[in-house]
């Protein structure tokens, strides 16, 4: 094994915890330690710029610090009551005999799909449904996973500016912007992404405003997944 | 009785520590830029677990270079998985595994020398050199013991010596 000039590992340890060198090979050795930390750079100023981005969520009260804590919860709680409902809405028109033409699976779904301004709770449900059952007829694929996003801007410039950026960023990631409508103070926004990059797109919209919602339910063997992003001006 | 540890601001914690966690992830991994995007990856997920650190178990900083070493090896299982998915469908074209590099950023023949090492002894040179931590301290974040620590380091700088020597 290599020995850094008959230094023991435990008189090593000593001096680069700051004990003094005794000889010409521990100086040598606490010259090349020197050495190693003078190679250091320090952040470039870019990523500074993020860290205290995204350190200022800390003050930020409630809602963005609610969404990520409480996501995990508000998903246990929202997928199995979404299951129960389709398992319902299956059970139903069986033990009473109907056809099942009007699709009551459907309508729930749609039903918890309706607004997307519902408050947390139901939003969380409507995500976890639409993993269960099929989308809205339009954007995603049939099956497609998907994940919703809700983030807010400044102004009129910045979500203009903040949807350029998603459509960049969506690019960059290999995916495509399926449909962008929006009104005024607010645009909706549907992508698909390569499912092993939908983290990375999620992390990466998630910085184009605040964030004031995420649900999320991420495919196992899926190649693409949907992401809807609104973005508002929150006027 | 020991008066409780007071709880810093998370913005203090982050601006105070941000070197060290940018400088510890260019050493584990070898790629400035990949080094770049964990560490922010390491902050939103510190931010996220901030009401979980505990002053009382130690210093921020090996609190957050902790979560670095989560997310880069959480980002090093995905990207295996990605390979082997890729490696599965594309039939056998050899990718090219990135190898050690020196840590980008740094210059001259020090810095190739530190990326022949092994992940394992960059880190520890990391976390004992350059972020100067107590043996204890690098163990706990490196799931080793102070002595193994210990023993890394004695090798690295071995290593290290011997290159940087070699004409």
């Amino acid at each position: 094994m290599t020995r850094p000039a008959g230094v023991s590992p435990e008189r090593l340890a000593e001096l680069a915890d700051g004990a003094p060198p005794g000889d010409a090979a521990e100086r040598e050795l606490m010259a090349l330690m020197s050495e190693v930390r003078d190679l250091e750079t320090t952040a470039p100023d870019a990523l500074r710029a993020r860290v205290r981005t995204i350190a200022a969520g800390e003050s930020e009260p409630g809602r963005v610090r609610w969404w990520h804590e409480g996501r995990r919860r508000l998903l246990v709680v929202a997928a199995p009551v979404a299951v129960g409902v389709v398992a319902l809405a299956i059970a139903i028109p069986a033990m009473t005999g109907g056809s099942g033409d009007t699709a009551p699976a459907g309508a729930v779904s749609e039903a918890l799909q309706a607004d997307s301004a519902a408050p947390a709770a139901p939003e969380a449900q409507a995500d976890s449904a639409r993993t269960v059952a099929p989308s809205v007829a339009g954007s995603p694929a049939p099956g497609s996973p998907t994940a919703r996003l809700r983030l807010e801007v400044g102004g009129a410039a910045a979500l203009t500016d903040a949807v350029r950026r998603a459509r960049a960023e969506v690019r960059t990631l290999g995916g495509t912007t399926v449909s962008a409508p929006g009104g005024a103070g607010v645009r909706r926004l549907v992508v698909r992404v390569p499912a092993d990059r939908a983290e990375e797109a999620l992390a990466a919209l998630g910085r184009l405003g605040m964030t004031t919602g995420l649900g999320e339910s991420l495919p196992v063997g899926e190649s693409e997944v949907t992401i809807r992003v609104t973005i508002t001006t929150g006027g | 009785m020991r008066a409780p540890a007071t709880r810093p601001a998370f913005a203090d914690v982050a601006e105070a520590n941000l070197d060290a966690v940018h400088r510890y992830l260019v050493h584990l991994v070898g790629d400035r830029h990949l080094a770049e995007d964990l560490t922010s990856a390491t902050f939103e997920r510190a931010l996220r677990d901030w009401r979980r650190y505990d002053p009382e178990r130690g210093r921020p900083s090996v609190w957050l270079v902790e979560i670095a070493r989560r997310v880069a090896l959480d980002h090093f299982r995905r990207d295996g998985r990605r390979r082997a998915r890729e490696e599965r469908y594309a039939a056998g074209v050899p990718e090219a595994t990135p190898g050690p590099e020196g840590p980008g950023g740094l210059s001259g023949d020090l810095r190739d020398a530190l990326g022949r090492l092994t992940q394992a002894e960059r880190e520890v040179v990391a976390l004992r050199v350059v972020l100067g931590m107590d043996a204890a301290e690098a163990g706990r974040v490196a799931g080793m013991s102070a002595s193994a620590v210990g023993t890394a380091l004695h090798r690295a700088l071995g290593k290290l010596r011997q290159e940087v020597a070699r004409p």
